[in-house]
């Protein structure tokens, strides 16, 4: 089994709770007996945010399962060379634990995770040192990328195209998004709506093309490189927005996204 | 003695002995509560420690008491280095044998203990009193970083030892701090890691080997 730690905590003396978004269960809580010696059959690999092979003994009562191994596949330490490629890791962290639930797989998010983590290790690189032909990002533009993947995989998609009461195509000027239907909304349905706000044109373009670009599997750098630093900022925040109405709740990290 | 006598006298009883049990079952229940919060004791443990405590003697638990209550009212932080101390500056600042140029900043009171069981550190120690824990809700104002500030301040310390422990929190605790002595002058070093001395370079993990590669140093 395939996991990432997205949450870590001293249960005892010697033994660590974690919380586990793994690729083939979802989210999963596990007690790992000794998991903070050193020698130990989990070695070092229970840090927040390593990418780990292990073995569970799963519960079927519910409750904590019980891990028994786990190896280090990959550890992200490049992370804690940058504040902010670290503060953007540990919002993916605080998504993964927030957002997926026990028992519900998501493959393809977990690919997106560990995805963004790789490209947040190599903005944390000084110049020069990053690997050749991967984009340098700004951790917060980047994080934008893996928000969009997660509404989107969690069946949250953002409508942007069109609106969603009448199906009227949006074209110029701002437009109004509705958080409680997830998409824009044309003058005469918004009456309708309970929350909504108005997004630039440059906001819900850029959003709408990132989303498109998302969707045929990309990871938004073409869409985002092209585009102005005001409109991302405004991207952000319509999305801190949307995570934090659908949840009922704002992440903690999101005030450092939305700076 | 009638009948009637004998049902109050055993009515009387029976209600005294249950008011003394709803008495003392929320206190014992509290009490285990109290007990189970405590780190790696679980509600069994907390039921077993409570109930020893109850047919333990008055001057055993109060002792125990005693000690707990003490250790809050006279235990305070030091006034340079942040560790648990009865007096206003502890043992280790006043010893005038370290070395006051070198200080060691670690997260908690029992890293200082290791180091200090080592026995060839002789500098001095800056206690955080944790790490920064964004995912929990801990920042900079939850550690001991604006004493930090101010005692680099005094000029005295040549070198910070960023010894926090190697995992993404601590290394993020050390980064953040770092940044904030960059503009000062004073050196910013922080432990090596790497393959540990008496294993074998095959059976060490690749993160072990990256680590001690960039930590190498000149034979
Ligand atoms: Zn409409
Ligand atoms: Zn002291």
């Amino acid at each position: 089994m395939e996991g990432l730690v997205v949450r870590v905590s001293d249960w005892s003396e010697t033994s660590r709770i974690v919380t586990l978004f793994t690729r083939e269960h979802g989210k999963l809580r596990a007690l790992a007996k000794g998991g903070r010696r050193l020698r130990s059959p989990f070695e070092s690999s229970l840090d927040l945010l390593n990418h780990d092979r292990m073995v569970l003994i799963r519960k079927t009562s519910g409750g904590l399962h019980l891990l028994t191994e786990s190896s280090q596949i990959t550890r992200f330490s490049g992370l804690a060379k940058d504040y902010q490629a670290l503060s953007g890791a540990y919002l993916v962290a605080e998504l993964l634990g927030d957002w997926v639930e026990e028992n519900d797989p998501h493959p393809g998010l977990f690919d997106a995770a560990i995805g963004c983590l790789k490209d947040l290790e190599q903005a944390a690189c000084a110049d020069g040192e990053t690997e050749k032909g991967m984009p340098k990002w700004n951790p917060r533009d980047r994080l934008v990328v893996l928000e969009l993947a997660l509404l989107i995989d969690l069946g949250y998609r953002p409508e942007l195209t069109g609106c969603v009461g009448c199906a009227k195509k949006a074209e110029k000027g701002s437009a109004a998004f509705a958080f409680g239907s997830g998409g824009l909304v044309c003058r005469g349905c918004r009456l309708d709506q309970r929350g909504w706000r108005e997004l630039p044109e440059r906001c819900w373009k850029l959003a709408r093309n990132l989303v498109a670009a998302i969707e045929l599997g990309g990871n938004g750098w073409a869409e985002l490189s092209v585009s102005e630093e005001s409109a991302r900022r405004e991207v952000r925040r319509w999305l801190g927005e949307y995570l934090s109405w659908i949840r009922g709740r704002r992440p903690r990290l999101m005030g450092w996204q939305e700076e | 003695m009638t009948m009637g006598q004998r049902h109050m006298a055993g009515d009387r009883g029976w209600s005294s002995d249950r008011r003394g049990q709803e008495e003392s079952k929320p206190l014992l229940e509290r009490l285990q509560e109290m007990l189970g919060a405590l780190p790696g004791i679980g509600p069994k443990s907390a039921e077993r420690i409570a109930h020893h405590l109850l047919a333990a003697s008055r001057e055993e638990v109060f002792e125990l008491a005693d000690a707990l209550r003490a250790v809050k009212e006279k235990l305070k932080r030091c006034s340079r280095c942040c560790v648990p101390t009865e007096a206003e500056t502890c043992f280790t600042c006043l010893d005038t044998l370290r070395d006051s140029g070198l200080l060691c900043v670690v997260e908690q009171p029992r890293d200082q203990a290791a180091f200090e069981r080592m026995g060839t550190y002789r500098g001095l120690y800056h206690i955080l009193h944790g790490r920064l824990s964004p995912l929990e809700g801990v920042g900079p104002e939850k550690l001991t970083i604006d004493q930090l500030i101010t005692r680099l301040r005094g000029g005295e310390i040549r070198e910070v030892i960023l010894a926090t422990n190697p995992t993404l929190e601590g290394d993020g605790t050390s980064l953040y701090i770092a940044g904030l002595l960059g503009h000062m002058n004073v050196r910013i070093t922080r432990l090596a890691r790497g393959i540990p001395a008496g294993s074998v370079l095959e059976f060490a993990n690749s993160q072990m080997l990256a680590d001690a590669m960039d930590g190498r140093n000149t034979f």
